[in-house]
């Protein structure tokens, strides 16, 4: 590898990791914006305009604060759980593509490893309410897991049944390469043809991140704060941010799989005519603008539902999702083989 | 033998219910016409609410031609429950005969109930609209005449709130003596 080429990788990196975290302070302004519009509210104003500064007025009184680790608690576990959540987080977002010549990687088992990556997620979640020692943290972490299992199948069948539309309709043989997901959606859109998939994985999505209606993990009125009720200073800023990470992340995922990803509409009829770096800059927004309204999405879903109760959501999971996109991947199988 | 399954008393829910996503994309709308409304809020230290005339804010003494209408009887210090009013009588050539040499009210104390106010024969002490007053020692806190006192003016729509509201039935049950009243405000005010 030339030294140019580790020098361009570095740079993509960098520039997408903190672009990545200054969006994070964006979207903890837009929740408290959007969550003040729905309730007739004003939100956030008072630090620079229109209150745009306050996520970073945040962040500097969660730096200033005191990091308290309670005295019974697993000292290193307790530390290296934020740890998992952050790394995890970023480390998802390797293989993102933000157009069709800006990624970190383009992996040939792209799906599977960020499916395998957020799941990991959930054992920065469990270590830290069990590292805690607090009842508390341990219940939302227990639950969290418990979520974690029974959210992961229905949105694997789902994207297996994206699988199935990407092996039909794309023109590139690994069907796992993200690339080649949203190469297979050039001419409709996968929401189109796979609209309860995409239902099903947008709500899985909620459960993966923990985020309202399914926020059980954190329930502030019932356990305090759920699994970082002991955690104070950055290291709660840690969880904060890579919840907003996973929040990106899955809206990004969604977008890829179902709404074209960086795929501009009607692309074909322009694309050779313009400057390739236009062009780059062009998807670089249209996925920007895909990602951002799934998280709106988020955001809007978060402050219309109330949390489901524990046992309506196992109900759902099992004895709703699963089957149904059990149903939904085999009516798309035996549709794909019909047209064949 | 089988097993009761479900809670008894939960709601039984048509099929439309249960499958959850029709009444969320309902939800779902209501709270997206929500954020087109104006916002309710309002910025307290630089936009100032108004308060109804039924408002109960700091009470004040009214202040008619220079002059405090009060004639310390006593009966607000008396019927105050938390013993925030204290004053001190003292003559004057006036009609009214009494006036309050000293009339302080703790704030600290004050309750804003409106005793003072409901029981006052002369309509001397009232509630005012004033809400947002603050002190730093308990020295500050206790108010004088100099910040009791009120231009009857600026009360006026609380006075005529309270010719309107209070004591309605009272006034209808009994007839007072308006002649020969010469204590009575009223009667001074018909004769000026």
């Amino acid at each position: 590898m030339e030294l140019a080429d580790i020098g361009r990788i570095l740079a993509t990196i960098l520039s997408i990791v903190g672009g990545l975290i200054t969006a994070a302070a964006g979207m903890v302004y837009a929740e408290r914006k959007v969550a003040a519009l729905i309730q007739q509210r004003n939100g956030p104003n008072r630090v620079g305009p229109w209150g745009l500064l306050q996520p970073f007025a945040d962040v500097l009184k969660l730096f200033i604060k005191e990091d308290i680790v309670p005295s019974i608690s697993n000292k290193f576990v307790h530390f290296l759980a934020p740890v998992i959540s952050l790394l995890v987080a970023l480390s998802a977002v390797a293989l993102i593509p933000f157009a069709h010549n800006i990624y970190i990687a383009d992996i040939n088992i792209g799906i599977l490893y960020t499916l395998a990556i957020t799941s990991i997620a959930v054992y920065g979640i469990t270590l830290s309410g069990w590292s805690s020692n607090s009842k508390y943290a341990l219940l939302g972490g227990l639950r969290s897991s418990a979520q974690m299992i029974s959210y992961e199948l229905a949105m694997g069948l789902s994207v297996v049944s994206v699988i199935l539309l990407t092996n039909h309709f794309s023109t590139k043989d690994e069907y796992l390469r993200l690339s080649s997901i949203i190469d297979a959606q050039t001419t409709v859109w996968n929401i189109f043809r796979n609209p309860i998939g995409f239902l099903i994985f947008l709500t899985c999505a909620f459960a993966e991140c923990n985020r309202a209606p399914f926020d059980l993990a954190e329930a502030e009125q019932e356990l305090v704060g759920g699994f970082h009720t002991e955690y104070s200073s950055m290291k709660f800023g840690t969880f904060f941010l890579s919840e907003y990470i996973n929040m990106f992340m899955a809206s990004a995922i969604t977008s890829i799989l179902f709404l074209g990803g960086y795929h501009i509409p009607f692309e074909g009829l322009f694309a050779d005519k313009i400057n390739p770096t236009l062009l780059s800059v062009l998807e670089v927004m249209m996925f920007l603008t895909k990602t951002s309204f799934l998280i709106f999405v988020f955001i809007w879903v978060r402050w219309t539902l109330p949390r489901f109760k524990y046992n309506q959501l196992m109900n759902i999971g099992w004895k709703v999702f699963l089957p149904l996109s059990l149903l939904n991947l085999v009516v798309i199988a035996a549709v794909l083989l019909f047209i064949k | 033998m089988g097993i009761k399954k479900g809670n008894p008393d939960e709601r039984k829910l048509a099929w439309h219910h249960k499958v959850h996503f029709i009444e969320v994309f309902k939800g779902m709308a209501y709270t997206f016409k929500m954020m087109f409304k104006p916002s309710v809020t309002v910025e307290y230290p630089e936009e100032k609410w108004t308060p109804n005339d039924e408002f109960r804010g700091r009470p004040v003494l009214v202040l008619e031609k220079d002059k405090e209408r009060c004639v310390a009887c006593g009966l607000c210090a008396r019927s105050c429950p938390p013993l925030a009013i204290s004053m001190q009588a003292a003559e004057t050539d006036d009609d009214k005969e009494r006036y309050p040499l000293t009339f302080e009210i703790n704030m600290l104390r004050c309750i804003y109930c409106g005793y003072c106010e409901e029981v006052c024969p002369e309509e001397a002490i009232v509630m005012s609209k004033d809400y947002d007053f603050t002190f730093t020692n308990r020295k500050d806190a206790i108010f004088d005449k100099t910040k009791l006192l009120v231009k009857k003016e600026d009360l006026q729509p609380r006075l005529q709130f309270l010719e309107k509201k209070r004591n309605p039935i009272f006034g209808k049950i009994f007839k007072f003596l308006t002649v020969n009243n010469r204590h009575s405000w009223k009667d001074r005010a018909s004769k000026n």
